[in-house]
């Protein structure tokens, strides 16, 4: 390095080129230190011409970085333990307040459903099953399975969303389906409806042959042909309950402002499925299936049921729910860019009915009612992560009018600024908590205590945390019967913080990316 | 780590409780249901200790068989009640704060008809929770009927988070003798929000009551959501001109009713009127008026037939053509 400085000379000024190690310490030839600032003859020279750049210095700059990594590494600890703290802190006061408006619900639902057998007040609702290839006889067992449902009035719509193989023809057999010469409603645009059919023999059953238009496009032409007030999208292999859409339409009939009911749904790996109806409830035996029980009881639906009594629920991914088909139709039907148009729909609703100043409301139906098999390879898994992440990205980036907006309220001011914060943006600081901190301990930036302590936070409240939400299942809707059910995933709660949770925020952050640059491609 | 451990010992206690209530409770039932079966059929001299923690399962065995059977065997049920001294029982149950405990408690003193209770259930009918404060009027109801309706039209008006279907359940035991008159004077008083929903209430349990009211609003209007509900209830053949008039009135949710009213009360005579809503701009109210059309005194397929070739209207022929479809396919799927 000493080379590189120039070298001064008081009779000639300044002369380029390497200078002695000894005067490259301050020192002169003899031993004596340099004077220059007092030197007259120093004083009374030109100005220097500007220095050349000094070339890049890795290790100076090595240490330079290392200078303000030890000044940042307390300032970065503060924030991830704090992130942790104020994460995993937050979701479990959610759990315990879900707790309360939980038993509250079940409570006052008991007392309602009283009188189940009178179906009078049943507000008849409209089943859309969009079909693609390959889902024949699947297609053709859940909907003789949703015909058997225990509702009043009920339609059901199946829409071939463009197959070109046997699944309408087989549909067509089963169901005895024939040409129908329906008037109609191209109320959402949608690709072009080829034909539509009914049965011959069920009164409330049609099917919609249209051109390929994915999931969405099938929903809007479903709700063009949607005879009844409340709809619901079934996939072919959803398993339902004899009373789901008893349950899904209560809350209609309790609040005629209710423009949605959406209910989680749970993982049918495990349970006893006898005519296309769940007859037992039980744990699958494969460990993905199993850790994906407890995620969802960790994940989804903390402080949802509080969320929800505060009218303020804003996302719920993959959710089963019924929709109020006029409210639907005026927020202008489901956006064919996003994968999971109900979820960006609910927060839509939200916005616009928020913007309008209209009462309305949006609420959770807690019961299990709908299930359904579950990703058990990591590759289906990682790819659901994935595609939710990106969905909530979408959903909250096309109604980002919602967040602190004059009307948005609660979910403007408090649920869509906290579901930002923790299910967007968390992944990432979730993930780079973890990676940031090895690193460090690994380069020696902080101790082996230091890390140790982080984990065992980091860690530790994520295990709190999942079993906080068992312990609301428990106290609540004890899905899984059994002592044995109960230990099980309580061992399952906490062997998934031990690098399933990591993995899973890994895959949300690779989501979170993908709309990135999804985003930078347009 | 700690508080973790401790969440898993708080499963393991809930599951143990839920065990030993589930054990708790059949043992009060194996006791219990006999005795008040034998019950039913004679008068017994003396009945088993009831102890404090049988009393909530009792209770429930006991208004279970109490709603599912007669009056006859209501009354042996009442008579074994008392010799178990489960008035006074229930008396202190409803001054309890566990909501479950008030509710059996609540339940049980409107079977028993505990006028002692009455001030408590008062009390009770202004809870914040609907279900507690719709059966404490339940029980207030079956204790005095008259006494109690007062204080339903009251909170009939007041209380909008009671469920309809119970609601209506509860006024066809109190008396539709007795509840007709207040009913159409709380409706004529109520504010527009809430006279639609009390009107339904009327509608259901003294339809002939309701008649002039129905007949008011369709000569005089005061609130859509209340004329729709009039022409859903409307059975009245008096009120066909008043009836035709809505077939044009500006919000297509009262044009629909009323295109269905005319299916029901309408005569050949108004096939014309109907077929001219055919080309209505909205598709309900075209669909309802295929469907009122083919419900007409004498209307036949080839007149259906006729009327659809006759539009000019391609909407209205569509609507024609697909509601006549629906009846073949209906007859199709009836014989079928």
């Amino acid at each position: 390095m000493a080379e590189d400085i120039l070298r001064l000379d008081p009779t000639l000024g300044y002369v380029p080129g390497p200078v002695p190690a000894d005067q490259a310490e301050g020192l002169s030839t003899d031993g004596t230190p340099l004077l220059l600032q007092h030197d007259q003859t120093f004083a009374s020279l030109p100005p220097p011409p500007p220095t050349p750049g000094p070339d890049f210095d890795l290790e100076q700059a090595l240490a330079s970085l290392h200078n303000t990594l030890t000044d940042a590494v307390p300032l970065l600890q503060w924030f991830l333990l704090l992130y942790f703290v104020v994460f995993n802190g937050s979701y479990i006061v959610f759990n315990l307040m879900s707790l309360f408006s939980l038993l509250r619900y079940r409570r006052e639902q008991a007392l309602v459903i009283l009188l189940e057998d009178e179906a009078c007040d049943e507000i008849p609702i409209s089943l859309i099953v969009p079909v693609v290839c390959s889902q024949a006889s699947a297609a053709v067992a859940a909907v003789h399975a949703m015909l058997r449902l225990d509702y009043a009035e009920f339609e059901i719509i199946i829409v071939n969303d463009g197959s070109w193989d046997e699944t309408q023809e087989a549909l067509m057999r089963e169901f005895a389906l024939a040409p129908f010469p329906e008037a109609y409603r191209d109320r959402l645009q949608t690709k072009p409806v080829k034909s539509i059919y009914a049965s011959t023999t069920y009164p409330n059953l049609r099917l919609v042959d249209k051109e390929n238009g994915g999931k969405a496009d099938a929903l809007n032409a479903g709700i063009n042909c949607a005879r009844y007030p409340l709809y619901c999208s079934v996939e072919v292999d959803f398993v339902l309950l004899r009373d789901s859409l008893r349950q899904m339409g209560q809350p209609f009939i309790g609040n005629p402002a209710t423009v949605a009911a959406c209910s989680a749904v749970r993982p049918a790996s495990g349970c006893v499925v006898k005519e296309g109806f769940v007859n037992k409830v039980g744990l699958p035996g494969n460990m993905l299936a199993l850790l994906q029980i407890t995620e969802q009881l960790r994940t989804y639906p903390p402080g949802l049921a509080w969320w929800s009594d505060k009218n303020a629920m804003l996302v719920l991914p993959g959710a089963f729910t019924v929709f109020r088909k006029e409210a639907v139709v005026a927020a202008g039907a489901y956006r064919t860019d996003v994968e999971d148009a109900e979820m960006e729909m609910v927060v839509r609703l939200h916005r616009l009915l928020r913007q309008a100043g209209e009462p309305y409301r949006i609420t959770l139906v807690p019961e299990p009612v709908c299930w359904e098999p579950v990703p058990e390879t990591m590759n289906a898994l990682k790819n659901q992560h994935v595609r939710r992440q990106r969905s909530l990205k979408v959903s909250l980036a096309l109604n980002r009018q919602l967040l602190f907006s004059r009307r948005g309220g609660v979910v403007g001011g408090l649920s869509f600024p906290l579901v930002l914060l923790f299910e967007c943006f968390g992944p990432l600081i979730e993930f780079l908590g973890y990676v940031v901190m090895t690193a460090l301990w690994l380069s020696g930036a902080i101790s082996l205590q230091t890390f140790g302590s982080f984990m065992l936070l980091a860690i530790g409240m994520g295990m709190l945390l999942s079993v906080s939400g068992l312990v609301r299942e428990e106290m609540t809707l004890r899905t899984y019967p059994g002592l044995g059910s109960v230990l099980k995933l309580f061992a399952v709660a906490l062997l998934e913080n031990l690098g399933y949770r990591q993995l899973t925020a890994f895959w949300r952050l690779l989501g979170q990316q993908r709309w990135i640059l999804r985003n930078e491609a347009k | 780590m700690a508080l973790t451990g401790v969440l898993l010992l708080l499963i393991l206690f809930m599951r143990l409780l839920q065990q030993v209530k589930q054990y708790w409770r059949r043992r009060v039932l194996n006791r219990w249901r006999p005795q008040l079966m034998a019950g039913l059929y004679e008068h017994p001299e003396s009945l088993p200790p009831l102890f404090r923690f049988d009393l909530p399962d009792f209770l429930e065995l006991w208004n279970h068989l109490h709603q599912s059977l007669g009056d006859e065997a209501r009354g042996s049920l009442n008579r074994i009640a008392v010799m178990a001294r489960v008035p006074a029982a229930v008396s202190r149950m409803m001054r309890q704060k566990n909501f479950d405990r008030r509710l059996v408690a609540v339940r049980t003193a409107g079977n028993l008809r505990l006028a002692a209770t009455w001030d408590v259930l008062r009390e009770l009918l202004e809870d914040k929770s609907p279900g507690l404060s719709l059966e404490a009027c339940l029980a207030l109801v079956r204790i005095d009927s008259t006494r109690a309706v007062p204080l339903l039209m009251t909170h009939l008006c007041l209380r909008e988070d009671w469920p309809p279907q119970r609601v209506t359940e509860m006024l066809r035991e109190a008396g539709a003798a007795q509840l007709a008159l207040p009913l159409v004077k709380v409706v004529e008083e109520a504010s527009a929000k809430n006279a639609c929903r009390l009107m339904r209430y009327l509608v259901e349990i003294a339809p002939a009551e309701a008649e002039p009211l129905i007949a008011g609003q369709l000569a005089n209007p005061s609130d859509d959501c209340l004329l729709i509900v009039s022409l859903q209830a409307l059975t009245d053949r008096a009120e066909l001109e008043a009836l035709r008039q809505l077939s044009q009135h500006t919000n297509w949710h009262v044009r629909v009713h009323a295109a269905s009213a005319l299916g029901r009360l309408g005569t050949p005579d108004d096939a014309v009127l109907l077929a001219g809503m055919l080309s209505d701009s909205q598709w309900w109210v075209r669909y309802r008026a295929a469907r009122a059309l083919s419900r007409l005194p004498g209307m036949t397929t080839q007149e259906l037939r006729h009327i659809k070739d006759i539009q000019t209207d391609r909407y209205a022929r569509d609507m024609l053509h697909q509601v006549m479809a629906e009846l073949d396919f209906l007859a199709g799927a009836a014989h079928g």
